[in-house]
């Protein structure tokens, strides 16, 4: 299975782990990714200001998988969500369709609507598979119990293509059993990250984020998966900023993008899924299951 | 519409800008463009509000008053107001709306019409700007590790960022479709 890689502006100017345990775990499954010159935002992050330049930067992005045919992965959940709703919205609105077209002519670009939208969950569990999964691991995280985060956007709105269940989601979770580790269902599952607060309410947000990173430790979790690099970004990069903002009981969870779980139990060495970037404490919950090999 | 003194949020907008449209004919505008918000169609349930990720927070913040406001032609207070930047964007409002109103959506038409108005947080100017010169919304950062070593792309080895081919055409194509505007009110 070929597929450009569509990385959005998070990723590859922040969270440099995320691109790295993709670029070295998937292509070992079967998944060989394909970089798209010229990309640039997809323009979610503008939608609030300017709804007509979000659908020109989703389609335009768009309409470069589709010169390159190919179906195209963009890693990040707000990214894979835009690309759905502006293929959704242009499929249905011709006159939207001509107008953004009209932009895109510009730069010699034609969105269609051909390139598929994958999502990196669909892609393990549906694509990939959890046999194959199962059947590449060589150091199982046995002993150590992991909570999913999906993230909003992976499940919802679900009147949009999503990868799993809205309201009980289930596939992450099996991902996680099949590198080995243990995972239950908690009340706080489907609690927001609240990233998307930072630009106007940053009190609330810290409460957000701190408040689930709680709820996973009081429960008896040892680590976070998740796959969105912006409740990565709040839960890894930001556990410390937000445990001083808030102020009381101070947090201490391991937190990974699940590609980085599976490429290190796949005996990919820790710098090759990029975890000596994790701001968290992440080499604990691995010292933990070599640990519990050992006796 | 009151603000909690404890959660109490501040926001810096820019200064407004008088636009030669009438509000009737913004709003006419985004729902043309959005097609699907229906405001007229919630009956109060507050659904919405319980889901709500910002409200247990922000307890001023309740998108089902807002998608009433909106419905009672009080548009006008929703968009001087910072409430309507208050959202955390998750729709698990949308997701559980029995009646398929979205308030997200319908927040997001306020936003969009709010912009127009010149009612802009300085967050997006700035995302605005970055965008029209690099095709990101935000710079390559240095990663910095618990070691306190520091990375970025190339010494991590990465391929360079992408970016549009010709970036002179491209943010020509975007401040034609209205992205010069914010940036100039931005810097007012």
């Amino acid at each position: 299975m070929r597929l450009a890689l569509f990385l959005g502006c998070t990723i590859p100017t922040e969270q440099y782990a995320f691109e790295i345990s993709v670029r070295e775990t998937l292509p070992k499954l079967g998944v060989k990714l394909v970089d798209m010159n010229g990309a640039s935002c997809c323009g979610c992050p503008l939608r609030s200001v300017n709804e007509t330049a979000w659908l020109y930067l989703s389609a335009r992005n768009l309409a470069l998988a589709e010169e390159m045919k190919l179906d195209v992965l963009p890693l990040c959940n707000l990214c894979e969500l835009s690309f759905q709703e502006v293929r959704k919205l242009l499929a249905s609105r011709p006159d939207l369709k001509e107008r953004i077209n009209s932009l895109l002519a510009k730069e010699g670009l034609h969105f269609g609507g051909d390139s598929q939208v994958k999502s990196l969950l669909g892609v393990l569990y549906d694509d990939v598979g959890l046999e194959r999964i199962t059947q590449s691991v060589k150091r199982p995280l046995n002993g150590v119990k992991i909570a999913a985060h999906y993230g909003c956007h992976t499940l919802m709105p679900s009147e949009y293509e999503r990868p799993d269940d809205p309201w009980n989601p289930h596939k992450l979770e099996d991902l996680i059993r099949a590198v080995g580790a243990e995972t239950e269902d908690y009340r706080e599952k489907l609690a927001c990250c609240g990233a998307l607060l930072v630009a106007s309410a940053e009190d609330a947000l810290a409460n957000v984020a701190w408040s689930k990173l709680k709820a996973i430790l009081d429960r008896g979790f040892d680590a976070m998966a998740l796959v969105c690099p912006f409740c990565h970004k709040m839960f890894d990069a930001r556990q410390e900023a937000f445990n001083l903002a808030v102020g009381r009981e101070h947090v201490s969870l391991p937190v990974f993008y699940y590609v980085q779980l599976l490429g290190w139990a796949m005996g990919i060495s820790e710098k090759g899924v990029g975890l000596n970037l994790n701001m968290s404490p992440a080499r604990t919950l691995l010292r933990k299951v070599r640990r519990r090999r050992a006796s | 519409m009151g603000r909690s003194s404890e959660t109490g949020p501040r926001l810096r907008v820019s200064q407004p800008v008088r636009t030669s449209k009438s509000l009737p004919t913004l709003v006419a505008e985004l729902e043309s463009m959005i097609g699907n918000q229906k405001p007229g169609y919630c009956y109060q349930c507050a659904k919405c509000t319980s889901s709500c990720t910002a409200s247990k927070y922000i307890p001023e913040f309740r998108p089902h008053e807002i998608v009433s406001m909106a419905r009672l032609g009080l548009a006008r207070q929703l968009l001087e107001s910072d409430l309507i930047w208050m959202c955390a964007g998750c729709q698990k409002c949308v997701e559980c709306c029995p009646q398929e109103v979205s308030p997200y959506e319908v927040l997001v038409a306020l936003r969009n019409i709010a912009s127009e108005m010149g009612f802009i947080p300085n967050g997006y100017v700035r995302m605005t700007g970055t965008l029209l010169e690099k095709g990101l919304v935000q710079p390559e950062q240095t990663a910095a590790t618990r070691n306190l070593e520091f990375f970025d792309r190339e010494s991590l080895k990465l391929p360079a960022l992408p970016a549009p081919s010709d970036m002179k055409r491209f943010s020509s194509i975007l401040r034609e479709a209205g992205f010069d505007k914010i940036v100039r009110r931005g810097k007012s």
